[in-house]
């Protein structure tokens, strides 16, 4: 299995620990990621020009080299997928390659990671590299732009793809209601006040299920949830500690891959007793 | 918020054709104003007009109210309510469309300002440096300040690095954010 790689620009910042954990869990699947060379910005939610935003991935579609575009990013993915059926407008698509210096013809498949591992490589297959289950209960936290708008991988309203992930390493996906619920992340900078009561709400609901801790698909979520829990705390005087965990790191757990190469003392949240109860 | 009485003079047609031409704006005459928009928004209660509204008032081509609404620039892009209009109408990408209207006309305000910085990073690195962006940003928001024991605490963990991540050649992104390109949405 081979893709062509689009790791987005949080890989290279504030989710390293999401790369790390990307980078030695694919070489042990044996799924291989070829980075695309000179890749740009997808312009996440804040180029708001749409022409422009559009030309940004798709000259990333256009480097794709005939493979599937793979991404561990949630907003770069919902950029791509949406680059795509804008494309449809030929108006649009014979202005947007009046831009790239490589034309895009359409045709490219944006991937989740996600998307990799459970439809391209199935969960059977991943169990085969499972060397011990994971006694844990874990929130199933998908985001918003994984599924939303193009609802072509996994359902908008009910996803499952990342509950039967969950399940197929041994551990127990719990109820979670706001498991497509806005994390309030693209706000975060600008509109804190409302950013943190949005990622309270999700917290405490995810303290409510019991769960061991939060299992997350997007370097935005991780950000918010985790690095910025500890201001949730203070702003509104509650307890959480809840970890928050990269969908790459649970199953690098449950592959025996020592914590540390996965990236999780890299975490705001304390990770440690987390790792011990998964039975490292 | 007040609401004023709405008049015959605040009504732009104009503007309402204009919104109505766009991608975000092509099913606007359907709405039946429903409201599962305002229903599915996570941030609705922070609105000045709710997406419901928001729609109602671009029929009625109130376009001083809309475009200096908050509701634009608070909307989170979660696409909650574009999955779920039963008139296809896509909020979100209505909200997409009308920021850099709302610019043009002058608007300014906190979200209005990092989208610009955040556009201008990645017209000249081609990637979104998170240290860069954030200083880049706090030059004109002193509150920002606020946030370094944050900026301290993800350096500490290797998370934040002060060297900017840049594009071997930024170049080609030139033609991609040239003016001439912009704003064709609003003229098909």
């Amino acid at each position: 299995m081979k893709y062509s790689y689009y790791p987005g620009c949080a890989q290279h910042g504030t989710a390293v620990d999401y790369r790390m954990s990307v980078e030695t869990v694919f070489r042990r699947l044996g799924i291989e990621l070829e980075e695309i060379k000179n890749w740009n910005c997808c312009g996440a939610l804040h180029v708001d020009d749409m022409t422009t935003r559009v030309a940004l991935s798709a000259r990333t579609l256009a480097a794709g080299n005939g493979l599937d575009v793979a991404t561990p990013c949630n907003l770069c993915y919902s950029n791509l997928m949406r680059a795509n059926t804008a494309l449809e407008d030929t108006i649009l698509k014979n202005r947007v390659n009046g831009a790239l210096a490589t034309k895009y013809d359409g045709g490219a498949k944006p991937k989740h990671l996600l998307e990799v591992i459970v439809k391209d490589m199935g969960l059977p297959k991943l169990a085969e590299h499972v060397k011990h289950q994971l006694k844990i209960k874990a929130v199933p936290y998908y985001g918003c732009l994984l599924t939303r708008p193009e609802n072509k991988f996994d359902s908008p309203e009910n996803p499952k793809s990342l509950d039967n992930l969950i399940s197929a390493l041994g551990a127990e996906p719990v109820k979670y209601y706001y498991k497509t619920k806005c994390c309030g992340g693209p706000i975060l900078i600008t509109n804190e006040d409302l950013a943190l009561e949005l990622a309270k709400d999700l917290l405490v609901m995810a303290k409510e299920t019991g769960a061991d801790c939060m299992v997350v698909t997007c370097p935005m979520c991780h950000l918010q949830l985790d690095a910025k829990q500890k201001a949730v705390e203070a702003k509104f005087n509650i307890k959480i500690d809840m970890p928050i965990i990269y969908f790459t790191q649970l199953i690098g757990l449950a592959m025996g891959i020592a914590p540390k190469e996965l990236g999780l003392n890299k975490h705001l949240v304390p990770t440690d007793k987390f790792i011990s109860k998964a039975g490292r | 918020m007040q609401k004023e009485n709405i008049v015959p003079e605040s009504r732009d047609n104009a503007f309402r054709d204009l919104i109505i031409k766009t991608p975000g704006g092509r099913n606007i005459p359907t709405c039946m104003q429903c409201g599962i928009c305002a229903g599915s928004c996570p941030v609705s209660h922070e609105m000045d007009y709710t997406p419901r509204e928001l729609v109602r008032m671009i029929q009625l081509g109130l376009k001083k109210e809309v475009l200096s609404s908050n509701t634009i620039w608070i909307c989170t892009t979660c696409f909650s309510c574009s999955v779920r209009c039963p008139r296809g109408i896509y909020p979100t990408e209505l909200m997409e469309t009308l920021k850099p209207i709302a610019m043009s006309e002058g608007i300014k305000n906190r979200n209005a300002k990092f989208d610009t910085v955040f556009a201008d990073v990645v017209r000249k690195t081609g990637r979104a440096s998170e240290f860069l962006l954030i200083s880049k940003y706090s030059v004109s928001e002193p509150g920002m300040i606020k946030q370094a024991p944050f900026g301290l605490a993800l350096m500490a963990k290797g998370k934040l690095p002060l060297s900017i991540d840049k594009m071997e050649d930024a170049r080609e992104l030139e033609a991609i954010f040239k003016k001439e390109n912009e704003g064709q949405e609003v003229e098909k």
